[in-house]
């Protein structure tokens, strides 16, 4: 994809609920970039003036209580979803908004550093989900970016802090942004900065603990008989001063709203005046936070440590600027949290970090992540004592290192059985009901054997936490793969979507100044809460399937290598994984590794 | 393939010298770098990273075990690890397995 340049230079992006940054690493160090204005933080905001401009950020921000229908917050809480937003004119799925931002960073990004930006590390929650994963490498794309490596916020945060520590420790991540909050359990060792364990809830955050205190506000209102209109400009109002509020409250204990001629009702001015006491607030979001301890447990848990193995608490994200969070975990660690890396950029610069590592710059640390859920796929098995359909059998379990490839082995019921169905799920729960499906596809013309006809499924977990499945059947190697990619194919024309996206998007940053797009495409459905479609290919004939298929054999012969020929497997495969990533397809390059292990494996089967 | 072999260590490391020579290894082989061998590396660090998973490995060649197979071996008083196994050790590696197994039939949580 593009032209290489010569320091082709890859950055670190926190696309986050409520703000964005981007940085890069130099010299051995990371820098936050900065706007025209000397601005390193970018609200999330998206919006479009009357005259159907496109606004990012901060004027977005500032037009939000004058124009609220015209104004898109918090999109990052959409992202995965297969919904439109209208947004002026035209509507937009929420990449398409993201990607907005994207857009409006790499700008800065290229302005700061006088040069074409086109590779981007970004991060997400590590409890995101595979389709939120997937939502966001989309978004990137739509924006121009090469996505070269999505991390996790926490994990980003890790890296981010040991660059400043030596030593040996084992530090709990805690993350509460905007939207999401993501607890982990990270050991950083000898320059491994290894995650043993990860939690959260991917729709909790400061958003959470606003939508309270607007509630309490416009309880008060009501009260006085005044009904707030949802998408007025009082509303507006409403949630940008509890949000005010609120930060107030973290230094003071008590606070008081003021806010004058919030609009007229029944032919009456109406004032907004109240004081909110922070340990009203707390009571308020009491709930949240026992949530973020109940998940700080699991994490525990999953690392298999307890409260006192913990050397360290890390803090991240704005929302842990909340006295409360900080003396609930302190109660129950008895360490007083560290936060003096601004929790707001350490995301960003873990990302610019990762990014300086893969563009070959002298790493500081390696980093080894988990996956934060349990993959597997829905057979007929044991369930409250009753065999039935629909229980969930894991192949890659909660906190397994990535990358990982898992197998199973499983079997037909019937004799003469001739296809059997895979269901793919994503969550804990032994009913698979309570879990998210995230693709299914059938292998179909299996032998005409009896009843147990054996087939080899095979889960394959990347770096960016998105899933592969291969189905084979055993004795004949007949197989079956999908990529579990249901984001943008959720909507009719599949994936040709990103590139009009890219052109739309690209066309509101160029003509900014000038009216909105005129490009009015077909609203192309897709409402909220279709189940995902996935693509299934059949492996064809071009060069980077074959590879792809010569990738699989490999790794089913691994056992029956020699030592010595098993370092060469590994390493061609690691060779030919790096060049079908990079999208290098056709290229000579691509065939000699193939030849090479093509050759080692046609001895290994005689 | 041996995961001792894999770590380039014997059959009588210990935890800390198991944990050293992966920490090593993953710095050489990064998962971002050689995420092929990496896996390897990690599943190596997986069989062997401690005393239970050790005996385990020694007895069935990788980590788990169903409980009816383990149960057999304690019976049949094979001990073919190195190291000396403690009553403490079966008993952990059979505990171990019946939460393994308990999870295998769901239903309880
Ligand atoms: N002093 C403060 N007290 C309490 N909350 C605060 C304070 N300052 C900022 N916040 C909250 O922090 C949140 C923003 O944090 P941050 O920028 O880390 O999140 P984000 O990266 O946008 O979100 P996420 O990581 O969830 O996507 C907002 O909800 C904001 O109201």
């Amino acid at each position: 994809m593009g032209i290489e340049s010569v320091n082709d230079i890859i950055v670190g992006i926190d696309l986050g609920t409520t703000n964005s940054e981007v940085a890069i690493f130099e010299n051995g160090q990371t820098r936050v970039l900065t706007d025209q204005q000397g601005e390193r933080i970018l609200p999330s905001f998206v919006g479009i003036t009357d005259a159907g401009a496109l606004l990012v950020g901060r004027p977005a921000l500032n037009q939000y209580v004058a124009n609220p229908e015209r104004t898109i917050k918090s999109i990052k809480r959409r992202m995965g979803e297969a919904t439109r937003i209208s947004l002026g004119k035209n509507s937009y799925s929420p990449s398409e908004i993201s990607a907005m931002i994207l857009r409006q960073l790499r700008d800065t990004a290229e302005a700061a550093l006088g040069q074409p930006v086109r590779k981007a590390v970004i991060t997400v929650p590590a409890y995101f989900s595979d389709a939120q994963r997937q939502a966001t490498r989309e978004a990137g794309e739509i924006a121009g970016l090469e996505v070269m490596r999505i991390i996790n916020e926490p994990t980003a945060a890790a890296l981010a802090y040991e660059a400043g520590h030596r030593g040996s420790r084992r530090v709990l991540v805690y993350d509460l942004g905007g939207g999401t909050f993501d607890v982990s359990v990270v050991r950083i060792e000898d320059d491994v900065v290894e995650v043993v364990s990860s939690h959260g809830n991917n729709h909790l955050g400061g958003d959470d603990f606003d939508q309270k205190i607007v509630a309490h506000l416009l309880d008060h209102l009501k009260q006085q008989g005044v009904q707030v209109p949802t998408t007025s400009s009082a509303m507006a109002r409403i949630i940008r001063c509890a949000e005010a509020a609120k930060r107030q409250l973290s230094d003071h204990v008590e606070v008081q709203i003021d806010e004058e001629y919030l609009l007229e009702y029944k032919g009456r001015p109406v004032h907004l005046s109240l004081e909110l006491s922070r340990r009203d607030y707390e009571e308020m979001i009491q709930p949240y936070i026992d949530e973020t301890m109940a998940a700080v447990h699991t994490a525990l848990n999953g690392a298999n440590m307890t409260v006192a193995a913990i050397d360290e608490i890390l803090l991240v994200g704005g929302s842990t600027r909340t006295p409360m969070v900080r003396e609930r975990l302190q109660e129950v660690f008895g360490l007083i949290p560290r936060g003096e890396i601004d929790p707001d950029l350490c995301v960003a610069m873990g990302a610019a970090i990762h990014a300086g590592v893969m563009g070959g710059s002298k790493a500081a640390a390696v980093l080894v992540d988990v996956t934060p859920y349990t993959f597997g796929i829905g057979v007929v098995g044991m369930l409250d004592g009753d065999i039935r359909p629909g229980v969930l059998s894991p192949i890659i379990r909660k906190n397994t290192s990535v990358p990982v490839s898992r197998s199973e082995i499983y079997m037909t019921m019937i004799d003469g059985q001739e296809r059997v169905g895979i269901d793919v799920y994503q969550g804990e729960h032994p009913d698979v009901s309570y879990d998210v499906q995230i693709g299914s596809f059938t292998v179909e013309g299996l032998s005409d054997v009896p009843a147990g006809n054996e087939i080899v499924v095979q889960f394959d977990l990347n770096l960016d936490g998105m899933l592969q499945v291969t189905a084979r059947e055993k004795s004949t190697g007949l197989a079956k793969q999908v990529t579990i990619d249901n984001a943008m194919t959720q909507q009719e024309g599949g994936k040709r979507d990103v590139s009009q996206s890219r052109d739309q998007v690209a066309a509101l940053f160029g003509q900014s100044n000038k009216r909105g797009t005129e490009d009015n495409r077909a609203d192309s459905g897709g409402s909220a809460g279709t189940p995902p479609r996935i693509e299934v290919q059949f492996e064809t004939d071009s060069v980077a399937q074959q590879a792809a298929a010569l990738v699989t054999k490999a790794r089913r012969l691994l056992d029956q290598a020699t030592e010595a020929d098993r370092i060469e497997i590994v390493d061609l495969i690691d060779a030919i994984q790096s060049l079908l990533e990079k999208g290098d397809t056709d290229s000579a390059a691509l065939q000699k590794p193939c030849d090479q292990l093509a050759d080692i494996l046609f001895y290994l089967e005689t | 393939m041996n995961p001792f072999d894999v770590l380039g260590l014997t059959a009588e490391a210990n935890d800390a010298e198991i944990r050293k020579a992966y920490l090593v290894r993953v710095k050489e082989f990064s998962p971002e770098q050689h995420p092929e061998r990496f896996k390897e590396i990690r599943a190596a660090f997986e069989a062997i990273s401690d005393q239970r998973r050790r005996i385990a490995y020694s007895l069935f060649g990788k980590e788990t075990a169903d409980f009816p197979t383990l149960l057999l071996a304690v019976l049949r008083r094979e001990q073919p690890h190195p190291q000396p196994v403690t009553k403490k050790d079966w008993l952990d590696l059979l505990s171990s397995s019946m939460k393994e197994a308990r999870f295998e039939v769901p239903g309880e949580r």
